[in-house]
């Protein structure tokens, strides 16, 4: 920043704050999709497939069409545009035409709008669909012999490695190989807010959209092509969002093309809210993930070779599994420095719920399955697991495993002796000792995992990763900012709000962060990867540091004093000699003088060289690490696992808001708790059974741990806003592979499996009786 | 989902307005709103219990305590002679649902829900409870819950309250295994009374939930308990005929074969709980 003094302090950065939106949320104030109103409004509901794969002979929509109150009942045939949705791969239909297959259960065949819920719902009950059921393709091992296609051009859609150093070379160089293999279950989201989109149709603008969303330049993007209109007709609005977790990445954008399409037909506003079991029914997942495992190590626990070889249950259609896919290979190997890597990936076609986007993006279950490895390589080797991971821990100037040389902020090593240090982790593994001689029934151990995660898009996603912001400082002082990414729960609004007063030097209370619009500010890229308060923060950043030094010049020319001397701070603008002025009379000043008050900021990702061939190059712009230690129960004769102490630590660059920083880790671990013990989706023949949250079981207030304690290695990161990394997926990473490990060291058995419900744990407990 | 909606005053206007076709009671309505929304009943009225004076009582007697139909699982938990007499049924109680549920959920609704996952209805099996009836008859509960879902309750008659006889006991226990701490249903339960001194079994109740089409007493093994002495060896024995006895399903809570490994591991527990005499 020029002319403006360089403080090292800050006056907000770093403190505690109170969240932006605390009150509106708590208060019930904030309004969700579903509680808009509008005059004349029309309720959607989808017509589904019943089957996982047949083939759609006849749409006969006749009868729900005459029903009293319905408004339309549209079907393949009603689409003006292309009938072509996908964020990577374009191979999902908007809506099924006759003559093609349903690939899965929640494919969409018609759609329906009347003027209630309850009318569109006994309409949908009418279309009638002819099928011809066809053979269902409902495993990876069915879906690679490729006798039936889920698509034409067969079941594996994308394939992709690293080959780093010589494998055949680094096993030759091994004192101990040890080879497994792992499976990680789907997992759902489960946020709270269902999918839900309010579509409105107006002469001036075309097709405004308010939503439940993570990207609303994706929303914009896609209902465009479906309607056939040009993309400044189409108008997005993200509407208060009720938690996301990945799972409103591209989903919104085909309950936005559904609703929009009802809308267009109508001229009326629509609003498509999913029930719980349509959502949990239809909507992406986390990939399951089957992978084989072989390491090579020396005598002394040094990590010399990996090979790896594994593939992902896409579900019907691609949605975002490429790209899953690319974090998968390049967090497959974790956090270690070795010398020779090599990973297969391949993403496989089934004929159930297409998986995409959650929380880690495809990291958790390869991390689950190399953290598992590492520890019982530790065992093998009669080594502690903390141990062998310090061992291997990268460091400034290591390689990753696609030979990225780490140049700074690798907060690794210090993550390990700050979790040992937190746990008191000999006295624990002292204590865990002495109960077990003591039990016969219930059995304790420790987990250990650590992990590394690229922060944002990374090489494969570098054409989406920029962020735009338009801020505005009023006659009053008082700030809109306007910024593309979106709060969903996870305290965007407050991060962002919290950089914008720093860089202004305006008081918190006096800035309000807008929902994003596509109409204010370029298509910053989605809200996913750990990368909005770097992105978005660094381009709120930018602009408001522009209208600050606007501002010096001005006070400095009208003060006539030093422009280096001012200082902005907390609502005051002050210099060295005791000149000193509130921060909206200045503002008003500026006004009266016809200074730009209004600007637009930009960050764009530092580039990256990346050979897909190979899979060596720099994969992120930066990682994030983390190291946990758990302590579990297990009752020997249930099966059932109680995590009872947590102690994590991770290395977030910079802490800018401390709270907001223990709210992600603690939601993080709880979440990954989840998905290593008992979030489980079970299927019949393709369809989810488990489709509501009687029969998906996610922790309550009584599973977390009763010790949780939270952790935070700072090194700053040179291109972050303040030098801070992301949190947001980090925050999970380790904990089903900690738990995992944890769970194997009570029962001394390999947990090869997540989630390790008590049902695998208990007939791996019977195992050894 | 339409259907009327009243809420009788008393117990004349509950009878009448129970009489039409079509008409379902409702207490917390825990169970019968999650039926309605799956479209598994489709009520044409609902009939509500709540605003009934006299169904609305808690009775502690010399011989037995009395609990109205409209007491609440809070209600029931506030009040103190079902601590001191019942312990059992408070620990069932206190794993159902939620505190939310707790306060709507009642005992009635439970035991004419009559599922085999019923918590509350497992420990008025082992207590011998009875079930009044409004056309006057009492009911032990093992009569009046028939099957899954099915009880003896004649049409267009509602059930009052619960009568529970008081008994001394030294031993109680009761385990819930579900599939996480709270907000769960039960994928095996099992609950036990025991009368004993020195070890030496005088008295013994055992049930099993969620293993059978409704709470399984298994009275046989309750008989070949007398007289014996609580160690290693009688909880083997006893957990091999259990796993003999009982005959649970798949489903999606759990496996037929792992429902039958808890309920013969849950029989361990009395190691521990059996030194308390
Ligand atoms: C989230 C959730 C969690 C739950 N967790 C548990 C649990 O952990 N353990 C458990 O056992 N149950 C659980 N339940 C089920 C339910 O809460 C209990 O069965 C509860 O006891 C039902 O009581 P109620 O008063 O709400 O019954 P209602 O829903 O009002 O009624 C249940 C049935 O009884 C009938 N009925 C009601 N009152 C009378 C009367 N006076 N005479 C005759 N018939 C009557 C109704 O017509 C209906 O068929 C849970 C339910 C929910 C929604």
């Amino acid at each position: 920043m020029q002319g403006v003094t360089e403080k090292h302090g800050y006056f907000i950065i770093g403190k505690e704050v109170q969240r932006v939106d605390a009150f509106q949320k708590v208060t019930g104030q904030a309004k969700f999709v579903a509680d808009f109103d509008m005059k004349d409004m029309l309720y959607g509901v989808l017509v589904l497939s019943k089957y996982a794969r047949a083939r759609v002979k006849k749409i006969d929509v006749s009868k729900a069409k005459i029903l009293k109150g319905v408004k339309a009942v549209l079907t393949y045939k009603d689409i003006p545009g292309e009938n072509q949705l996908g964020e990577v791969v374009a191979d999902m239909p908007c809506l099924v035409p006759e003559g093609e297959e349903v690939r899965y259960h929640g494919d969409v065949v018609a759609l329906v709008a009347a003027d209630t819920l309850k009318i569109a719902k006994s309409a949908a009950k009418l279309v009638e669909v002819e099928y011809e059921e066809l053979t269902p393709i409902l495993t990876i091992e069915e879906a690679l012999k490729n006798e039936y296609k889920v698509h034409p051009n067969g079941n594996v859609l994308t394939s992709k490695r690293i080959r780093k150093g010589n494998i055949e070379a680094g096993f030759a160089d091994s004192d101990v190989i040890l080879e497994d293999d792992f499976y990680a279950h789907y997992q759902e989201q489960a946020y709270l807010e269902p999918q839900g989109i309010l579509a409105t149709f107006d002469n001036n603008y075309g097709i405004t959209i308010y939503g439940s969303m993570q990207c609303p330049y994706y929303v914009q993007s896609a209902v465009p092509k479906v309607l056939g209109i040009p993309m400044n007709q189409v108008r997005v609005i993200q509407a208060e969002t009720g938690g996301a977790f990945g799972g409103k990445e591209d989903v919104p954008s085909y309950v936005a093309s559904q609703c929009a399409l009802l809308a267009y037909h109508t001229k009326k506003p629509v609003l498509l809210v999913y029930s719980r079991e349509v959502d949990i029914q239809t909507t992406s997942k986390r990939h399951p993930i089957k992978s084989h495992y072989k390491l090579g190590l020396s005598r002394d626990g040094k990590l010399k070779a990996v090979e790896i070889t594994a593939h992902m249950d896409m579900g019907a259609y691609a949605t975002l599994s490429p790209i899953v896919m690319y974090r998968s290979l390049v967090h497959a190997a974790s956090a270690y420095d070795i010398p020779n890597v090599k990973v297969d990936i391949d993403g496989v076609y089934t004929n159930k719920v297409p998986c995409g986007a959650f929380r880690g993006f495809g990291s958790p279950q390869v991390l689950f399955a190399m953290e598992s490895m590492v520890s019982e390589a530790a065992k093998r080797l009669k080594m502690d697991p903390i141990d062998i991971r310090m061992k291997n821990a990268l460091r400034v100037g290591s390689r990753t495993s696609t030979d990225q040389v780490l140049t700074e902020s690798v907060g690794a090593v210090k993550t390990i002796e700050h979790a040992v240090k937190i746990s008191n982790y000999d006295e624990l593994k002292r204590q865990v000792i002495e109960f077990n001689e003591k039990n016969k029934f219930k059995k304790r151990g420790i987990g250990v995992s650590h992990i590394i995660y690229g922060v944002s898009l990374g090489a494969a996603g570098q054409h989406l990763d920029a962020a735009g912001a338009l801020v505005q400082v009023h006659r009053d002082g008082t700030i809109n900012v306007h910024f593309g990414n979106t709060e969903m729960g996870q305290g965007a609004k407050t991060v962002i709000s919290m950089i914008a007063a720093e860089a202004l030097g305006q008081k918190m209370d006096k800035i309000r962060v807008d929902n994003p619009d596509t109409s204010y500010v370029q298509d910053s890229g989605p809200t996913v990867a750990s990368r909005t308060t770097v992105f978005g923060g660094n381009a709120v950043k930018s602009a408001c540091e522009s209208i600050k030094s606007r501002m010096a010049k001005h006070f400095a020319k009208t003060r006539k004093v030093p422009i280096d001397e001012i200082t902005f701070e907390n609502g005051t603008v002050k210099t060295s000699n005791g000149e000193e002025e509130d921060f909206g009379k200045l503002a008003q000043e500026c006004y009266d003088a016809n200074v730009k008050m209004i600007e637009r900021g930009w960050f764009v990702s530092p580039k990256l060289y990346w050979n897909p061939e190979t899979g060596i190059g720099e994969a992120y712009i930066t990682y994030a690490y983390a190291t946990q230690i758990v302590l579990v129960e297990v009752d020997m004769l249930t099966g059932r696992t109680q995590v009872i102490e947590g102690y994590t630590s991770h290395d977030v660059g910079k802490k800018l808001n401390p709270v907001g920083l223990v709210g992600q880790v603690q939601g993080g671990f709880v979440q990954g708790m989840g998905y290593g013990l008992f979030e489980e989706i079970k299927t019949s023949s393709g369809k989810i059974l488990t489709d509501n949250f009687n029969t998906y079981i996610i922790p309550t207030i009584s599973d977390i741990p009763k010790k949780l304690v939270i952790d935070f290695v700072e090194d700053d990161y040179s291109q972050g806003p303040f030098g801070a990394k992301g949190i947001g997926e980090p925050s999970l990473m380790p904990t089903p592979a900690a738990v995992a490990n944890a769970i194997s060291d009570a029962i001394g058995r390999r947990i090869k499996r997540i989630p390790a419900t008590q049902e695998y744990v208990m007939n791996l407990i019977e195992e050894v009786k | 989902m339409d259907f009327v909606f009243m809420i009788p005053n008393t117990e004349e206007e509950l009878k009448t307005q129970l009489s039409e076709p079509g008409s379902f009671l409702m207490t917390g309505g825990t169970d019968l709103l999650v039926k309605v929304r799956i479209g598994k009943i489709k009520p044409k009225r609902v009939v509500s219990t709540i605003r009934i004076p006299t169904l609305h009582f808690l009775k502690d007697k010399i011989d037995e305590i009395v609990i109205g139909a409209t007491i609440t699982y809070s209600e029931l938990m506030d009040f103190k002679p079902l601590i001191k007499n019942f312990p059992l049924l408070y620990d069932a109680i206190y794993t159902v649902g939620s505190p939310q549920i707790r306060n709507r959920g009642t005992l009635v609704g439970n035991v004419v829900n009559a599922s085999p996952a019923g918590d509350g209805l497992l420990a008025l099996y082992l207590l011998n409870a009875k079930i009044e009836i409004s056309d006057g008859s009492v009911v032990p509960v093992e009569e009046f819950v028939t099957g899954p879902g099915q009880t003896a309750l004649p049409s267009g008659e509602y059930v009052r309250a619960i009568h529970i006889p008081k008994y001394d006991w030294s031993v109680h226990y009761f385990e819930k295994v579900g599939q996480r701490n709270s907000m769960t249903i039960s994928i095996a339960s099992v609950g036990w009374l025991i009368r004993c001194k020195n070890r030496i079994i005088d008295e013994f109740r055992i049930a099993y939930g969620s293993v059978a089409p409704t709470v399984l007493r298994l009275r046989d093994v309750e008989e070949f308990a007398k007289g014996k002495h609580i160690d290693e060896d009688f909880t083997h024995s006893i957990s091999k005929m259990v796993e003999e006895r009982v005959h649970p399903i798949d489903d999606v809570r759990g496996s037929a074969k792992y429902r039958k490994i808890l309920c013969a591991n849950l029989v361990y527990r009395m190691i521990e709980e059996g030194t308390k005499c």
